[in-house]
């Protein structure tokens, strides 16, 4: 394993027990990645995927059944390296006791830091969450957002290395999310590592470098949102306007699949699968040799959620099955095995696990 | 460290942001602002109380019947000065003392005049007239105290002195009816009002006084409600951790899970401690500033009370990490909260009202056979086939008082026998044992004949406190009015004398010979006597006054010399005299060994600190001294080599008697039941008389002490600071009698197993918080 990683799970499996004698359900099921240092990485998935698993296994909250797993270059849960991490847990809750202040001197404490430390640091911290002026108010005052920004305030108290912030933008409005974004491009170009878990997928996209997706405990896919999304889609989807007539129109098309067409007497709208540019042309040439007048085309860019939405759907688990392992992993393996060759290394490990998860 | 600290200093912040907290401090500041008047005043003991009169009705019948002497006396005395009418009620009233049980009138009229007479005589200790020489020519002045108020002038004494004065007059002229007082009583006060009748306690006991309630505050106020409090006010704290938004990020930072559980104990019991040192430290400052009290040991309850809330709370936070529900956490330790208290009071219970009271106390060689008694006085006969004490030679008087004193924890003197003493001259075991109630006592005869059957025909000397063997094989009884010698059969009933079918009054002869010196000696209470089995001299104990009285020519007992003893009048002291050598055992736990014909002190030992020496026994030839402490450890004196040991025999901690047989070996008795016979001076163990257990013993044995063992006793750390407060490891209930047997207090078992089982919940509290998984 490389020392530069920020997060590594290899192979890491946990699973719980309903009960002392219920059966056991595997939470995650051979999960394997690395998150690099510098980099904002993103975690997917839908509720019970095992995303908060394993964050809890990788900080030690819980122990693993099986895999490895480090953090900051020690095993998962070394206390060394839980000093030098910032972690904001899903729903958080302080004590109501609190104020801004004292919880900032709390858990700053419990960080290490030293009360002269946390002093110095406090006002410029809540500042920077936009909670100044409110760090004398009880915290029964304060809305989710305040929570939510307090908390990570917190996680930051001690200037850690690692960030693991567990849906950090739940029960945030528009400018709330805005501001956490900026903190988090913010701790980035400061050369913080983030790990970001999150079921909000435009907010994941929109400040993640890169993103793993996972479901029922094991990862489905891994790399930059660019390479997920147009691996997902199978070719462009196209809105093509154009007047004519109907008939022509139809014949223009030919046997070319039709998503949607809406025709308002002369003008259609017609949205349609291509399976690349080649095919776009084709299609413009047959509309203009049967005379029709193209009005607008636009092929609509494919989103990370498309490409989450499609990874889940269980039909589309089938596709996948079928047409190989490798071409799913493929980006994953792009991602992974960037620069050097260790990763390579590990890449090929991954793309075996992967397989495995397919085969599964 | 410091992070620890941090959660320690969070939960006393959280403490200080509780409502709850605010409002159990001002609570506590109202209650201090309530106790704060409280006071009390010292004045001179003088009112009688209804329990002064040992039997009132009796006291009432004595002063009417002197109403028509034209010899001036006491009581005729008290008759004349009493109103007309309460005189003519008197004259009407028809009752002869509670023991007759024969009440024909109606008995609220009977009780009217009763109140009206103790009212009218406490009205009459107030006038300045009431001493008359004539009246009190003939009574006997032994108190110093008197005898100076006497002779200061009554006209010269202020008003409370002359009552104090005339009080002591009364308990001079009816030593045998009315008890003797302190001099000085505690007036309770509340700012300038004065409330409950004065508590008779000599200025020194004050202290002992106010540490017996503190004991009892911190038992009940402090120890039962203060601690469901705190446990409702504190179950939260556990169960709030593991909210899973506040627990995943305490689990993420780099501290260990068990010292953080246990930091956050450490803070629930922080919290407790802000209102017991508020509360505590209130009480400790209105004692010292109100009674004068300033005993920095009171404040020792603060830690004891936090550790008695710590046994609670490391019950209530393993359930609170285990269920983490601040409801479960509160009926669960409640829950156990009442078994602790259900297990200790049983076995408190069983302990001090059945187990204890059959312990040994005496042994009697009869003959060839050996006899115990016990605390209850019930005799027991050694039965080697079947290796039991059989009881033998029980009275009615005992059958009738039984349940009685089964109710009781410590049995009272009045309940207590005389006796047996074997009296070999007639192969006979004889006793007194007092009715039921204890207004009079029987004499009881048993013959070995008749398997030591008792039989009872004649009562006892008035107050009589022990009896002796003399020289000649006979029987001399020491009493509250002097020394009596058995003289007639006692197993026959005192019929007058009849002469032409009439019956002669005053003509019934009693058994018992008045053999007292000439100025007798009474002995009043606090009072003891002994016998010096080398010379047979008698030790007599009365007002902090040795006598020493001797058997002359002519049979009356003679006073050889007397010996004053430093200190108050009222102090109780136990004696054993033996060869040439008096030990006299001082309630403060010290032991003067003085020679016995001079009073020269040898030496003077406080071997077991303030605890109480209970029994002196003196070997027949007066070599050794055997002294039993009521902290059951057991000392020897060797008079020869004037050396001091605690003896080595088993039980020491556990001995309630030791004596010797006729043969100078040592009896031993440890275990309740058990009685061992060591030889002299090797201590070698000669022989072993240890019973079978019957069910009942089985039953304590191997069912309730290992049940309690196992249990901590939080209920009993009360007992921890009484005697961290007095230092004596038993409770007297008795402040006047010091052979009287008295509770154990066991100070430190509570401590330790209640240490123990916290720790063990701890420890699984921390175990599985740190392998279960959140």
């Amino acid at each position: 394993m490389s020392a530069s990683a920020a997060i590594e799970v290899t192979n890491l499996k946990k699973s719980y027990r309903n009960g002392l004698f219920g059966k056991p359900f595997a939470a995650l099921n051979g999960v394997t990645f690395r998150v690099n240092r510098g980099e904002i990485f993103g975690l997917l998935g839908p509720n019970g995927a095992g995303k908060t698993t394993l964050i809890k296994t990788v900080l030690g909250i819980i122990r693993r059944n099986g895999g490895d797993a480090t953090l900051l270059g020690k095993p998962a849960g070394d206390r060394e390296s839980r000093l030098r991490v910032g972690y904001l847990p899903e729903n958080l809750r302080l004590s109501s006791h609190h104020t801004a202040l004292t919880a900032l001197e709390y858990y700053g404490r419990l960080s290490g830091l030293s009360a002269s430390d946390i002093k110095a640091n406090r006002m410029r911290l809540l500042e920077s969450v936009g909670l100044n002026g409110r760090e004398r108010e009880s915290i029964k005052k304060f809305s989710k957002g305040m929570l939510q920004r307090l908390g990570l305030a917190q996680a930051l108290m001690h200037d850690p290395e690692l960030l693991i912030l567990d849906e950090p933008t739940d029960g945030l409005d528009p400018v709330g999310r805005s501001h956490v974004r900026n903190v988090l491009h913010r701790l980035k170009d400061e050369g913080k590592t983030i790990f970001l878990n999150s079921h909000i997928l435009q907010e994941v996209e929109l400040v993640c470098d890169r993103v793993a997706i996972m479901d029922r405990g094991e990862l489905r896919a891994l790399g930059t949102v660019a390479e997920i999304a147009p691996q997902q889609s199978e070719g462009v989807e196209v809105n093509l306007s154009v007047t004519g007539d109907r008939e022509a129109v139809s014949r223009a098309l030919g046997d070319r699949s039709v998503t949607d067409w809406q025709t308002d007497g002369s003008h259609h709208r017609i949205l349609m699968p291509m399976l690349d540019q080649a095919a776009v042309d084709q299609c413009v040439d047959s509309m203009r040799q049967h005379l029709i007048s193209i009005v607008s085309l636009n092929p609509r860019r494919i989103t990370l959620e498309d490409a989450f939405l499609k990874l889940l759907d269980p039909s589309n688990a089938a596709t996948a099955a079928t047409s190989g392992a490798a071409a799913t992993a493929s980006p994953v393996i792009a991602s992974a095995a960037n620069d050097t060759n260790d990763i390579a290394a590990d890449a090929v490990e991954i793309i075996e696990d992967v397989e495995v998860i397919d085969e599964g | 460290m410091s992070k620890y600290l941090a959660v320690i200093k969070d939960s006393l912040r959280e403490a200080l942001a509780s409502r709850v907290l605010w409002i159990v401090l001002i609570l506590i500041t109202l209650l201090l602002m309530l106790l704060a008047p409280l006071t009390y005043r010292e004045d001179l003991t003088w009112r009688i109380r209804d329990d002064d009169v040992k039997d009132l009705p009796a006291f009432m019948n004595t002063i009417r019947d002197e109403a028509d002497s034209l010899t001036p006396s006491p009581a005729k005395r008290i008759w004349s000065l009493l109103p007309a009418k309460h005189q003519g009620d008197l004259r009407e009233l028809n009752i002869t003392g509670r023991s007759d049980r024969e009440q024909t009138q109606n008995p609220f009229e009977i009780m009217r005049v009763v109140s009206q007479f103790s009212r009218q005589l406490n009205k009459l200790l107030e006038r300045r007239d009431f001493y008359d020489e004539a009246a009190f020519e003939d009574v006997q002045m032994l108190s110093n105290e008197l005898r100076e108020l006497r002779d200061e002038g009554v006209e010269e004494l202020t008003e409370s002195e002359v009552a104090r004065f005339n009080r002591l007059l009364l308990e001079a002229s009816f030593p045998d009816q009315i008890r003797t007082s302190p001099p000085t009583s505690i007036q309770l006060m509340y700012g300038w009002a004065s409330f409950f009748e004065p508590i008779p306690l000599r200025g020194s006991n004050l202290r002992e006084f106010v540490q017996t309630v503190a004991a009892w505050v911190m038992k009940w106020f402090i120890g039962a409600i203060g601690i469901v409090i705190a446990i409702l006010v504190t179950a939260p704290i556990i169960p709030q951790m593991f909210d899973p938004g506040a627990l995943h990020l305490l689990l993420s930072k780099p501290i260990s899970r068990w010292l953080l559980f246990l930091s956050k104990f450490i803070g629930g019991c922080a919290f407790i401690m802000i209102g017991a040192t508020y509360l505590i430290g209130g009480l400790w400052l209105i004692l010292g500033s109100r009674f004068g009290v300033w005993d920095a040991n009171i404040l020792l309850s603060i830690p004891i009370y936090l550790f008695v809330f710590a046994i609670y709370y490391s019950v209530s936070s393993l359930i609170g990490i285990i269920w983490r529900s601040p409801i479960v956490c509160i009926a669960l330790t409640i829950v156990f909260w009442l078994a602790c208290f259900l297990i200790g009071l049983g076995k408190i219970e069983f302990e001090s009202r059945i187990w204890n009271k059959t312990r040994l106390i005496d042994v009697v060689e009869a003959g060839d056979s050996l006899i115990v008694s016990n605390e209850m006085g019930v005799a027991q006969q050694w039965d080697d086939e079947a290796r039991v004490w059989d009881p033998v030679f029980i009275s009615q008087d005992q059958r009738d008082s039984r349940p009685v004193l089964l109710v009781m924890k410590t049995i009272p003197r009045a309940f207590r026998p005389v006796g047996p003493l074997y009296d070999a001259k007639h192969d006979r075991l004889l006793s007194a044992t007092p009715m039921f109630p204890p207004t009079k006592m029987n004499f009881n005869v048993g013959e070995r004949a008749n398997d030591w059957e008792a039989t009872t025909a004649i009562t006892a000397p008035t107050g009589t406190l022990a009896m002796f063997p003399e020289e000649n094989g006979d029987v001399v009884i020491a009493a509250s009015l002097g020394l009596y010698r058995l003289v007639g059969d006692p197993s026959k009933k005192q019929e007058p004398a009849k002469a032409f079918g009439w019956t002669i009054p005053f003509s019934a002869r009693s058994p018992f010979k008045s053999v007292s010196p000439e100025a007798p000696v009474l002995l009043t209470q606090p009072s003891m006597a002994a016998i010096n089995p080398a010379t047979h001299e008698l030790a007599l104990y009365t007002r902090a006054t040795v006598t020493i009285v001797r058997k002359g020519d002519d049979g009356q007992y003679i006073v050889e010399r007397t010996h004053t003893l430093d200190g108050e009048e009222q102090q109780p002291a136990v004696i054993g005299v033996g060869g040439s050598t008096l030990i006299v055992g001082r309630d403060d736990g010290r032991l003067q060994i003085l020679d016995a014909t001079t009073f020269e002190m040898h030496h003077e030992f406080q071997p077991e600190g303030p605890n109480q020496p209970r029994f002196i026994k003196a070997s027949p030839d007066g070599r050794w001294f055997a002294i039993v402490f009521h902290n059951g450890n057991l000392w020897l004196y060797d008079a020869e080599s004037q050396e001091f040991e605690k003896a080595a025999v088993a039980g020491q901690g556990d001995i309630s008697v030791a004596t010797f047989s006729s043969d100078n070996q040592l009896f031993v008795g440890d275990q309740t039941v058990r009685l061992s016979r060591y030889e002299l001076p090797s201590l070698k163990l000669i022989r072993r008389y240890s019973p079978k257990l019957e069910w009942l013993a089985r039953g304590y044995r191997y069912g309730v002490v290992p049940l309690y063992n196992i249990f901590p006793k939080p209920g009993e750390l009360d007992k921890t600071f009484q005697y961290l407060l007095s230092g004596k490891e038993t409770e007297s209930g008795n402040r006047s009698d010091l052979s009287a047997s008295q509770q154990t207090l066991d100070p430190w078992t509570p401590l330790w197993s209640s240490a123990l089982f916290t720790l063990v919940m701890l420890v699984a509290a921390c175990v599985y918080i740190e392998w279960q998984e959140f």
